[in-house]
């Protein structure tokens, strides 16, 4: 019974379930007039995609350390020295640990991950035993370690393996670009942003190794064709080898070969130090286009950047302006527009005379800011700093100034600041522009946003804040801008000092409120003490001058700060041999005059006793 | 505890009286009085174990432990080696209990540093801390450290 | 003598080590003298000191009062009219480090003039700010520079005029300048940039850097030729490129993009077998259905078989090997039992006829050892 009982329910339940099937067609095809939904097509995601959307959402603190830097109020860095000291002492405790890595490989050999990271693997170090083939080769070429492949090259040729000419010429390639030595790993990314101050220094010389192991792979070549031609020009015009260069581009123009279009380039360059002369430089660069056009070789960007950076040494011929606007116009031809590092060397070009200025950054900002800028040349990190400083010295301008600061904000063009060297020389310029516009709270604004935590003004620029400050007596900014001198280990610094003392002397207007008198007296108090302290420490080393201490005991007048003042009036009587020069008579007069008006006889005397 | 207190009462028999009274006989994590009143604790310290999740949070945090968690014993002993790395490269400089937090695939070791050395040197053990645990542990590491003027500034009660 | 200018000035001048301002103040004390002898050839010589004051170069970190300048025409009885015109001369000549110091008199007068009150007060009040703001030790040596320059300016200026006058004090007053520059070191480094007055933005032209014509080398251009191109030394370039501007990380996510990209991180999203490409390509039923791979040798029936078809049982319950290893497990069975035909035969089961093609040697199924 139950059994029957439950089919006619199964039924019944049928039934509804088909009626109400049937309604909901209904239903939706009821709905379906009305809505359309469209379904976009599917995005594929990257593995960092995510993380990149999540860290553009965050804006940078300007009250907080760079990221590198433990958040920590010791261990947060507040002077130039430290910043660069703490980061590089970090990567250094890196660096240890990868050397143990790689010194006691047996203590690693747990493999934890699968499928296994290389990254954290001691590096693979062969020798005689290990068992090689072309095929390492050329996976060590993919990763780019010169040694290995220097290394395991030889031993291939010493056990006799036959290695394909295209290995070889990747070999020659490889060796060539980084000139026989290990390129620094891409690892240490903090020891690559600070030491390329010293790189700078070094690019002008000529650091090709001639007896390397590139020119013996070069002249182990039976019969060179145009790609190992092509590519030891290239390899030697990159480090600065420029007459063996030219001579083997003359060797191949002989032999009749068509080369690279890099390696009409590297001999492009080669004018620098070839050819004597504008003129002649200028011979030889339309000898070496004409080549090009006759071979069928088109220009790239790097043949406008080498034109150009030909150019700039040649600034003190008139023409060379017109033959730079000629060679940006040749290879609009071929749609290559002028990347950064175009710009670079216009700006050299054209802003090298003193005399005319040329406003021709307007322009280059006029066609930057539409773009989105990307590092195209190795040169186009030198533009913003040449950008500010051409606003500084050339133009003078603070407008362009800002407008090169704002397109070095958009979005990801910060990148192209370079690095820490040319980031400080930025800032340097543009806070030396920002002191010469009127207003301190526009000065105060990119002050408080950028130090100390991405820049710390240099001795030279400080001095010009503090020159700023007198000028417009902001004198509310002095203690702020005493405490960061302090705080920058710039208080040793003699102008600096002067300049302070001079300025809040200069600007103590009677109309101030009491507070403020108040608090410039004791600031003055302050100063007198910090610096006493820091001589006795043996850290600084400035001498005190009688005007810097006349103008301290006017300051401390002006504020009622009289037991200081009595103080540096008895240092001055006490020091006399080692004070220079005397304090204004003025000085003195206006500290008799205040002691006589409150009634200060003890001080009277002691300043009595001076007098005598 | 009251449950053990109040047992005798129901259980008079005296041969289960001796396990009961060990039973209550516990002293894991718990300091025992010092003569002078001056032994120094942390906060840490202070707290007996029956108050984690009360008044104390735990030093190590994983799901290995939940319901088809991965290699739980693997971990315990990969906390131990981190602890005991920790106090050893840090000579005499970690002033509180080294908690491990591990959180997709980084592991975030977290603990309380006394100012002695210069701040390079500081800096200079954490690159090599965090790189080395990373080659042993095979994922990546962070520290976080926070530093204190001296000992007496993580000190809770002294007993 | 103008009392005056000896109560402001003197103690200036005297508290100021600075001879070469205590030698002008000498000259214009001399140069007064004179104008009471010769008061047009004095007239003269102030219109020309004026022009020449107004000529010179204005300084770029004070602020200007916005007024054009102009000579100044002053209503006044003609004595007066020198006599004031002495003073703000003089008063301009002992405030040598201003050479706009004519325009701030004349904007101090109208500023006093504007404001009401006791206007000599005010006006004497403003000019001594001014010259408080004058008076600072020049230590820096721009400002020892600009005023010796001015200084110069000045002199040289006064050595021109003084052609058309009195040439004795000429002598004296190029000796003077040369001593001065002596005194104060000159160096005319700066020279340029503090001279000029007028911004170079103020004069801007829109050069349109595409305007020019082509260099003209380039013609014909037959795209088709091919030239020998270098992929290592691009792909090594780019790699340059790129690590020239990697920053270091500046938050958290950054760094986790760095890790992801090396490899030592989790790739978004988490999926449990990343990095197993090989397992991936591997269709599921190979590593389950496992019959077909010994219906080619094993008996149909017999112990063999039913020994094999748990083999497989057990294999296809593996997720641990590989399924090569599993091949490599049953072709080991394979080759033992072949290995053992003449016993088979002897017991009277079925022969195994044929070899595995590519088994190993010795084929030990490996043990994973972690």
């Amino acid at each position: 019974m139950l059994n029957n009982y439950r089919t006619a329910f199964l039924r019944k339940s049928n039934e509804t379930i088909q009626l109400f099937r049937l309604s909901s067609n209904t239903l939706e095809k009821s709905s379906s007039n009305g809505i359309k939904i469209d379904i976009p097509k599917y995005i594929n995601r990257s593995s960092t995609d995510i993380l990149k959307a999540i860290s553009s959402t965050i804006q940078r603190d300007p009250t907080a350390a760079h990221f590198k830097y433990h958040d920590d109020p010791y261990l947060i860095p507040v002077s130039n020295f430290q910043k660069r000291a703490y980061a590089l002492s970090q990567e250094s405790g890196r660096k240890a640990a990868h050397w143990i890595l790689n010194q006691h490989p047996e203590l690693f050999n747990h493999k934890v991950a699968f499928p296994p990271i290389e990254k954290f693997c001691p590096n693979v170090v062969y020798d005689e035993s290990s068992d090689l083939d072309e095929n390492e080769l050329k996976i060590i070429i993919e990763k780019a370690i010169v040694s290995d492949a220097i290394a395991v090259y030889n031993l291939l040729k010493k056990k006799d393996i036959e290695i394909s000419s295209d290995t070889q010429q990747s070999l020659l390639e490889l060796v060539c670009f980084y000139n026989n030595q290990d390129d620094l790993e891409e690892d240490w990314i903090e020891e690559r942003w600070y030491t390329q101050a010293n790189k700078n220094r070094e690019e002008h010389r000529n650091t090709w190794k001639s007896n390397g192991f590139a020119m013996t792979l070069f002249s182990t070549i039976k019969s060179p064709n145009s790609y190992h031609y092509s590519i030891i020009i290239q390899g030697m015009a990159k480090y600065n080898q420029f007459e063996e260069a030219y001579n083997l581009y003359k060797e191949a123009k002989e032999k009749g070969f068509i080369l690279s279009i890099n390696a009409y380039n590297s001999a492009i360059k080669t004018a620098i130090y070839v050819k004597e002369g504008a003129d002649h430089k200028w011979l030889h660069i339309q000898e070496i286009l004409t080549q090009m056009n006759d071979s069928g070789v088109p220009m790239n960007l790097s043949t406008l950047n080498s034109i150009l950076n030909v150019l700039t040494t040649m600034t003190s011929n008139s023409e060379s302006k017109k033959y730079a606007l000629k060679t940006i116009a040749e290879a609009k031809q071929f749609d290559i527009e002028p990347c950064l590092a175009s710009y670079y060397y216009l700006l050299q070009i054209f802003c090298s005379d003193r005399k005319n200025k040329s406003t021709i950054l307007v322009d280059i900002l006029n066609l930057i800011e539409e773009k989105s800028l990307s590092i195209k040349d190795l040169a186009d990190t030198n533009f913003f700093t040449a950008a500010m400083e051409n606003c500084r010295y050339h133009l003078q301008n603070l407008d362009v100034a800002l407008r090169v600061h704002s397109i070095l904000l958009k979005a990801n063009n910060y990148n192209l600041i370079g690095d820490s060297y040319r980031e400080s020389v930025y800032y340097r310029h543009f806070f030396a522009i920002l002191c010469q516009n009127e207003s301190v709270e526009f000065l105060m604004k990119y002050y408080y946003d950028l130090v100390p935590h991405i820049y710390i003004p240099e001795p030279s620029i400080t001095e010009l804040i503090v020159k700023t400050l007198n000028v417009a007596a902001a004198v509310e900014l002095y203690p702020k801008i005493w405490s960061d001198i302090l705080m920058f280990d710039q208080a040793d610094r003699e102008p600096i000092i002067i300049e302070l003392i001079n300025g809040m002397a200069q600007n103590l207007f009677p109309s101030f409120e009491q507070s403020v008198k108040e608090k410039l007296g004791l600031l003055s108090g302050t100063i007198y003490d910090a610096i006493e302290e820091r001589k006795e420490t043996g850290k600084i080393k400035m001498p005190w001058t009688g005007t810097m201490l006349g103008n301290l005991i006017n300051i401390c007048l002006f504020g009622d700060n009289i037991n200081k003042a009595t103080e540096i009036i008895v240092k001055l009587h006490k020091n006399q041999n080692e004070i220079i020069g005397i304090p204004d008579s003025l000085t003195i007069a206006t500290f008799l005059d205040y002691c006589i008006e409150k009634n200060y006889f003890n001080e009277l005397l002691v300043s009595k006793i001076f007098r005598k | 505890m009251m449950f053990l207190d109040t047992l005798p009462r129901f259980l008079p028999a005296r041969s289960n009286y001796l396990i009961l009274s060990r039973c209550k006989h516990v002293q894991a994590a718990r300091y025992k009085r010092s003569i002078k009143g001056n032994k120094p604790l942390t906060y840490e310290m202070a707290g007996p174990p029956h108050t984690i999740a009360h008044i104390k949070g735990w030093n190590s945090w994983n799901t290995c432990n939940m319901l088809d968690g991965l290699r739980p014993a693997e971990t315990a002993i990969d906390d131990e080696f981190i602890r005991r790395f920790m106090t050893g490269t840090w000579h005499d400089l970690i002033a509180s209990e080294i908690i491990i937090k591990r959180q997709h695939d980084i592991i975030r070791i977290a603990a309380i540093t006394v100012q002695k050395i210069s701040v390079t040197k500081v800096y200079f053990l954490i690159g090599y801390t965090e790189e080395l645990l990373s080659y042993w542990l095979q994922c990546p590491i962070k520290l976080e450290l926070q530093t204190v003027e001296d000992r007496t500034a993580v000190v809770f009660k002294y007993i | 003598m103008n009392p005056t200018l000896s109560i402001k000035c003197i103690p200036y001048i005297n508290s100021s080590k600075r001879n070469g301002i205590r030698g002008v103040y000498c000259l214009t004390q001399r140069f007064k003298s004179d104008d009471d002898n010769s008061s047009k050839k004095n007239q003269l010589a102030i219109d020309k000191l004026n022009n020449l004051l107004k000529t010179m170069k204005k300084g770029n970190d004070v602020e200007m009062p916005p007024h054009e300048s102009k000579p100044i025409e002053l209503a006044k009885p003609r004595q007066l009219a020198r006599k004031s015109e002495q003073n703000k001369q003089n008063i301009d000549d002992s405030k040598q480090n201003k050479p706009l110091g004519e325009k701030l008199s004349d904007a101090a007068t109208e500023v006093a003039q504007s404001i009401g009150g006791d206007t000599n007060k005010t006006k004497s009040d403003l000019l001594n700010l001014l010259r408080i703001y004058n008076n600072e030790p020049n230590d820096s040596s721009e400002k020892k520079v600009k005023s010796s320059v001015q200084l110069d300016d000045l002199l040289s200026g006064m050595k021109i005029d003084r052609s058309q006058s009195k040439k004795s004090v000429e002598f004296s007053a190029v000796d003077r300048a040369q001593r001065i520059r002596e005194l104060l070191g000159h160096s005319s480094g700066d020279h340029q940039r503090t001279k000029k007055y007028r911004k170079p933005m103020d004069n801007y032209m829109p050069i349109n850097l595409f305007s020019s014509e082509p260099l003209g080398i380039f013609k014909n251009f037959d795209t088709k030729k091919d030239f020998p191109t270098l992929p290592t030394w691009d792909r090594l370039h780019e790699k340059s490129l790129q690590t020239a501007v990697t920053h270091p990380p500046k938050n958290i996510y950054e760094q986790m993009i760095i890790w992801t990209e090396q490899g030592k991180l989790w790739k978004f999203p988490i999926n449990n077998e990343q990095g197993m490409d090989d397992e991936n390509n591997v269709f599921f039923a190979e590593h389950v259905f496992l019959e077909p791979l010994i219906d080619e040798w094993c008996p149909k029936k017999g112990p063999i078989r039913h020994f094999m078809e748990l083999v497989c049982v057990g294999l296809s319950k593996n997720p641990f090997l590989s399924v090569e290893e599993k091949k490599d497990h049953l072709n080991w069975f394979r080759q033992y039992f072949y290995e053992k035909n003449q016993l088979l035969s002897e017991v009277g089961a079925f022969e195994i006829k044929s070899l595995p093609e590519n088994v190993k040697e010795y084929y030990k199924p490996t043990i994973p050892d972690e």
